[in-house]
């Protein structure tokens, strides 16, 4: 048996709504978590687009599309002004310890290389 | 002696700078959730030391070093300005979408509906007196309806005209306080971290209204601009805003309700510079939203429009019939119709205030003939009917029917109210957000308070046992040298 739409988008709300929790903490743990949470999110998402039961949607999946639609929208607010603080940041830090470009911009910080593995 | 001298001397310094240490994290604790508050430490410095040139060593205490983080206190001032604008959206826009209810028994809708009903009657009993008064009875309930609809938006008008003077007042209170601390930050040096945090507070309470951006400067005080352009106050000089009313140039109607405008201390409208904040939200309710419906000098309005449009075509097409035919034999000549509606066609910002029956229109005066060719003996009302279905852009505004149109009001301050409610959350979670930012910057962490106290209790106590055992050890030296004595 399928799982009807509006359980299926309220599952992944829980989701982004975890993501927002997490953004609004700010904290590079939280964030950690965020990133993750987002992700399935999506899968889910592009996943019940297929597995869920769209035929019998009904007003709660309409209202439960309304809600995360919203989730989604927080979501996206909440990592653009964490996007814009922590560029922010970087521009601030990368002026201090490189100095300023010809142009008089920030100068470029070296990039941080990330490494991780999975198992 | 001398060397257990200097060594006292040492520890004793090292008890001082400790002592200022604790006082120091004292402070923080106390003060973990003082607002504008960041957390301060105290520096160690080590004092030079050479035994043969006479230099002691030891420790003394540095400068103490405020966490405070500009950047960080920006991004809260921001999101302040940001949920205040959208909290003040929210609160105006309420009380505009009460005025433009669809689903109720009153209103315009209603009142427009009624007024259907009565025609679509009248034509099935054209010359029945009481359908005609019916008719009377609903285009009067429909008047008054557009003049209560009006009138609320005028009195939305005047409350955000009464707002916006308070809400300047408040901005010139909080930076008259700005002024006053930077007056006794500029005595302080820069030092006192409790009239840093005051000054904090106070911007970030201005940052509610308006949108604003602060420089610290090296006496201490703080430099607050409005949007990084106006000056609010510079050191001890204040820069007050003042709030008008006015008709802009090209208005080409000089009754219509003016629009507010904000000007700084040299007299320069700043009125566009003003884009958020409680401030920012109420300027454009008051000079965006609300003339979108009652009109300012550039623009009618569209309740306006829609009461005079509406008030043309039903006159129109009454007068287009005829309320007797003429006599068979010529000797009377038909009755023409006599319009339903009256407004002030002087000034196009009253039409929905002024919109009302005329008062000279008897029941008998409706005109239900419509003399064709072919006559048609209730043609006139059955178009009046038609006007809820129209099939001709003659019977439109603005290509759909009078109930879309008002439905199409009602729908945009729904929207508004939606969308600023959805602001206002997301606003408070940024808010939030970047006030978690900050603590991590700047914040008081009192785990960490406590580790530095214990390890500051612990070298203040260290040092104190160094003094017992010195001073010990010059007890034990005098007795040496002076037997005897105790």
């Amino acid at each position: 048996m399928r799982l009807d739409a509006a359980s299926g988008l309220a599952a992944v709300r829980v989701e982004v709504e975890g993501a927002c929790r997490a953004l609004v903490l700010a904290s590079p743990e939280a964030l950690a978590c965020c990133e993750g949470a987002l992700q399935r999110a999506a899968e889910a998402l592009r996943q019940g687009r297929a597995a869920w039961d769209w035929e019998s949607a009904s007003e709660a999946a309409k209202i439960e599309a309304s809600r995360l639609q919203a989730g989604i929208r927080r979501a996206g607010r909440l990592l653009s002004s964490a996007s814009r603080y922590h560029a922010g940041r970087l521009r601030i830090l990368s002026a201090m310890t490189g100095g300023y470009s010809p142009r008089g911009e920030a100068a470029p910080m070296p990039g941080v290389r990330r490494f991780s593995l999975e198992g | 002696m001398p060397g257990l001298i200097s060594s006292l001397y040492v520890q004793a310094g090292a008890i001082n700078a400790f002592e200022q240490a604790i006082a120091v994290t004292s402070a923080n604790v106390s003060n973990a959730s003082t607002p504008g508050y960041a957390s301060q430490t105290q520096t160690l410095v080590a004092v030079p030391e050479d035994i043969g040139q006479g230099a002691t060593g030891g420790v003394e205490a540095g400068p103490v070093v405020s966490s405070r983080d500009h950047y960080a206190d920006q991004a809260v001032w921001n999101q302040q300005t940001a949920l205040g604008g959208s909290t003040q959206s929210v609160d105006s826009l309420t009380s505009l979408q009460s005025l433009f209810n669809v689903t109720g028994t009153s209103g315009i809708s209603t009142a427009l509906s009624s007024l259907y009903q009565s025609f679509s009657a009248w034509g099935q009993t054209p010359s029945d007196s009481t359908a005609q008064q019916a008719v009377l009875t609903a285009a009067g309930n429909l008047a008054t309806a557009f003049q209560q609809t009006a009138s609320g938006l005028a009195s939305a008008a005047t409350t955000a005209q009464a707002q916006l003077q308070q809400t300047v007042n408040q901005v010139n209170t909080l930076v008259g306080q700005l002024q006053q601390l930077n007056t006794l930050a500029m005595g302080s040096n820069g030092n006192d971290s409790g009239l840093d945090a005051q000054i904090n507070s106070a911007i970030e309470n201005l940052s509610q209204y308006i949108p604003v951006s602060a420089t610290e400067q090296p006496d201490g005080t703080y430099t607050v601009m409005l949007d990084g352009q106006t000056p609010l106050v510079i050191g001890s000089q204040q820069f007050p805003l003042s709030f008008d009313m006015y008709q802009p140039a090209d208005a080409t109607n000089t009754d219509a309700p003016p629009l507010a405008q904000v000007i700084d201390a040299n007299g320069t409208d700043i009125t566009s510079d003003i884009t958020g904040g409680q401030l920012g939200a109420l300027l454009n309710f008051r000079n965006t939203v609300l003339p979108s419906y009652i009109g300012d000098g550039t623009q009618a309005g569209s309740l306006n429009t829609m009461a005079q449009q509406f008030a043309d075509t039903v006159n129109g097409i009454l007068t287009s019939g005829n309320i007797s035919d003429a006599s068979a034999d010529g000797t009377t000549s038909a009755v023409p119709g006599v319009p339903l509606f009256t407004y002030d066609t002087t000034n196009a910002t009253n039409v929905a205030a002024s919109l009302a029956v005329s008062s000279t229109i008897t029941p008998g005066q409706l005109a239900a003939i419509d003399p064709g060719p072919p006559e048609v003996s209730n043609g006139i009302p059955l178009a009046l009917t038609q006007l809820e279905n129209p099939e001709s852009s003659a019977d439109e505004i603005n290509g759909e029917s009078y109930t879309a149109a008002f439905g199409d009001m009602a729908t945009q301050a729904g929207n508004l109210l939606n969308d600023a409610t959805e602001d206002q959350q997301v606003a408070q979670s940024a808010l939030t957000q970047a006030q978690n930012l900050q603590q991590q910057q700047s914040g008081v962490d009192l785990d960490q308070q406590a580790v530095t106290l214990v390890q500051y209790q612990s070298s203040y106590e260290a040092n104190a046992e160094m003094i017992t055992v010195l001073n010990q050890l010059m007890q034990d030296t005098i007795n040496i040298l002076e037997p005897g004595t105790t």
